[in-house]
């Protein structure tokens, strides 16, 4: 086991605290091992009392006023923009825009002192429904908004947009690929975007596209009155958070595999692996899991590995760093690796993540309505994980998850419920809380009723 | 000109650069200008190696400004920048440096990136409530108790744009004087003529908001 930790040395820039963990550091010089990396941040506090003058907020709020979000659901969007006015101090800028087939700007910039959020609480009342859902225009229009206030500011500001959708996209461009790589593109140029998925019917990978690659969080808000508070939610979080735009570097040694656990968008170029984290809030912490698979080697042959990261404070001036962190594995036989004991904190850890991983995939293969896949991914992986948890206490409720959840994995799930499915094990991967205030019960209160027990 | 000069398109084609992206690093310090002006003109070797150079650095590391590029080369020798261009010295030395890495990006390069993919907010996209609410049938700046408040206000708007116009410039145009300008609305801009101090620029926007206000309120009633 090694657990290396680091931290940003510059006095001037937010202290992130980096540290990273082998389950076990022997692997087999036959090949074929499997070793996990647990990479654990923890984002700077914010040392500063709430009252004190906080960094401006340059707002975009993005309503989807589709005919799906008719009644209620619009009506409590549009009290969580009241309620956002309300919040905003006179040094921000909230852009309002909301979408239906056509994407319309209400409010383009305008500074929230008393006169703007006048101006913005009549903007929003008329606010009605009308016809379909062309959600990347009015998010687009929305980002917009925001960038062009960021290119006239004269002092650094939070650049935000929240876009709110019941996610029935049918309009426009709605591959969640194109959408995310304008999420990425624009997360790199300052503007993050947060999603607030609403009501119960919607596949939320459009909105988690965005979210994730857009360096935001994506929430869920199922019920009209929990729009006003997930939002509210959202507006907080936006405005404690420390670190944005966390990215992970992993230089790999040669023949390495690498795979994230978890929803983390990551890439691989040679021997280098970037894993993106997104933003962080005050003081919160986040487990990223990363399985190795190695290929055969030498005894005693070592295999260094290096762990580095690079973010933003919000709307800082300058990408910061911390001192890398330098591990190291060691190949020996068959037996050395067997007998090689391992850390049970780490391996817990390995557990969560990897359970909320195969929950994930299986569930975006059986919405994607590759079915045999999904099967065979969730039998797979549970044979595994299972095999994994032996010896680790406190591991029942997940094997017995994943016992039931995977037979039904070739079953395709009710919107709903697989909606569920999804936001649960993608907040639990990010280590973020469920911020509904009505609480749901766990996983195998959406999966389907158990067929009755025969007797032989 | 040296047998080795290159013509804008011939930098081009090596570094996979557009000409146009080129012509901004010359006039952002980063290459030395032509040897000569107008459509045969030539640049010195030495903008080929500075182009390869800053090539090998984005990649290394995205986000490194190109004000850091310029410091970077600056501090080099050209043997030095030809022998990074040649790969003979590793580019990891000049970017692996401590934080903080690299300035931020433009501030408006997400604004341009939106622009470049199409999205381009026209008129007639603004909301419909702004221009044909329950007022659609009324006078664009309705009566009501709050007018003469807001028609008090763009007085002083006014009076405002007047005082900060008139300290700041002659009234006659010069030709390449700069026009400061500032989005109201999609359709209605402010744009004013002079050379502004960070200060003034803030009043100006101060200013902005004030009338994007009045005209958000005069239409959305």
């Amino acid at each position: 086991m090694m657990t290396i930790h680091s931290d940003s040395t510059n006095p001037n820039s937010a202290r992130l605290e980096l540290s990273a963990r082998l389950d076990r550091d022997c692997v087999n010089i036959g090949g074929g091992s499997v070793r996990y990396l647990v990479i654990n941040a923890k984002a700077p506090v914010d040392q500063a009392p709430a009252q004190t003058a906080r960094q401006p907020l340059n707002l975009g709020l993005v309503i989807d006023a589709s005919g799906s979000m008719s009644g209620p659901p619009l009506e409590a969007a549009k009290s969580a923009a009241m309620g956002v006015i309300e919040s905003l101090r006179p040094s921000d800028h909230l852009s309002v825009v909301s979408f239906g087939t056509q994407a319309l700007m209400h409010l383009d910039g305008v500074r929230m002192d008393e006169l703007g959020q006048q101006a913005a609480a009549r903007a929003i009342r008329p606010l009605s429904s009308r016809d379909s859902t062309d959600l990347c225009a009015g998010w687009l229009m929305g980002c917009e908004c925001v960038a062009r206030r960021q290119a006239a500011a004269q002092r650094t500001a939070r650049n935000h947009v929240i876009l709110l959708s019941d996610g029935h996209a049918n309009q426009g461009e709605c591959n969640p690929e194109v959408l995310k790589r304008h999420a990425h593109e624009l997360r790199q140029r300052g503007v993050l975007t947060s999603t607030v998925g609403i009501g119960t019917g919607y596949s939320p990978v459009q909105l988690q596209a965005i979210a994730e690659a857009g360096g935001g969080r994506m929430h869920d808000a199922e019920r009209p009155e929990e729009i006003i508070e997930i939002v509210l939610a959202e507006l907080s979080e936006t405005l404690c958070t420390t670190v944005e735009s966390l990215e992970l570097d992993l230089q790999l040694p040669p023949g390495v595999k690498a795979e994230v656990y978890g929803t983390a968008h990551s890439t691989r170029s040679d021997d280098r692996f970037n894993v993106l984290l997104g933003s962080m809030t005050s003081g919160a912490k986040r487990n990223l899991v990363i399985k190795l698979t190695f290929q055969a080697g030498f005894q005693d042959q070592r295999m260094p590995l290096k762990v580095a990261a690079r973010w933003r404070s919000p709307g800082g001036t300058a990408v910061l760093s911390c001192s890398p962190l330098d591990l190291e594995f060691r190949y020996a036989p068959a037996a050395a690796c067997v007998s090689q004991s391992r850390d049970q904190e780490t391996a817990r850890t390995v557990a969560e993540q990897w359970h909320a991983h195969i929950m994930h995939r299986t569930m975006t293969l059986n919405q994607d309505g590759q079915f045999e896949a999904a099967e065979e991914f969730a039998q797979r992986e549970s044979r595994y994980f299972e095999k994994y948890c032996k010896g680790l206490p406190g591991m029942e409720q997940f094997t017995r998850e994943l016992d039931r959840f995977a037979p039904s994995a070739g079953v395709l799930y009710q919107v709903s419920d697989a909606k569920e499915v999804l936001l649960r094990s993608y907040k639990s991967s990010r280590g973020e809380e469920d911020r509904r205030s009505v609480k749901r019960g766990g996983y195998e209160a959406f999966m389907p009723p158990q067929p009755p027990q025969t007797t032989p | 000109m040296a047998p080795e000069d290159l013509s804008l398109q011939e930098l081009a084609d090596q570094t996979g650069l557009e000409p146009r992206t080129i012509r901004s690093y010359v006039e952002r310090g980063i290459l030395p200008g032509p040897q000569s002006m107008g459509r045969g003109a030539r640049y010195p070797r030495e903008s080929l190696d500075r182009l390869r150079v800053l090539n090998l650095i984005r990649d290394a590391k995205r986000d490194v400004s190109l004000d850091k590029i310029r410091l970077l080369l600056q501090q080099l020798s050209p043997g030095q920048i030809r022998d990074l261009a040649e790969g003979k010295v590793r580019i990891g030395a000049l970017v692996d440096t401590d934080e903080p890495t690299s300035q931020p990006p433009e501030r408006s390069a997400a604004l341009e990136y939106l622009h470049r993919i199409g999205v381009s907010s026209p008129a007639r996209q603004v909301a419909a409530p702004l221009f044909q609410s329950d007022a659609v049938n009324s006078p664009v700046w309705p009566a009501d108790p709050g007018l003469s408040e807001e028609v008090s206000r763009l007085e002083q708007v006014a009076t405002a744009l007047a005082g900060l116009v008139g300290r700041t410039s002659s009234s006659r145009p010069v030709r390449g004087e700069r026009w400061y300008r500032i989005p109201l609305t999609p359709d209605i801009e402010l744009a004013v003529r002079g050379e502004f101090e960070a200060e003034q620029i803030a009043q100006l926007h101060r200013i902005g908001d004030a009338l994007r206000v009045l005209l958000t309120r005069g239409v959305s009633k």
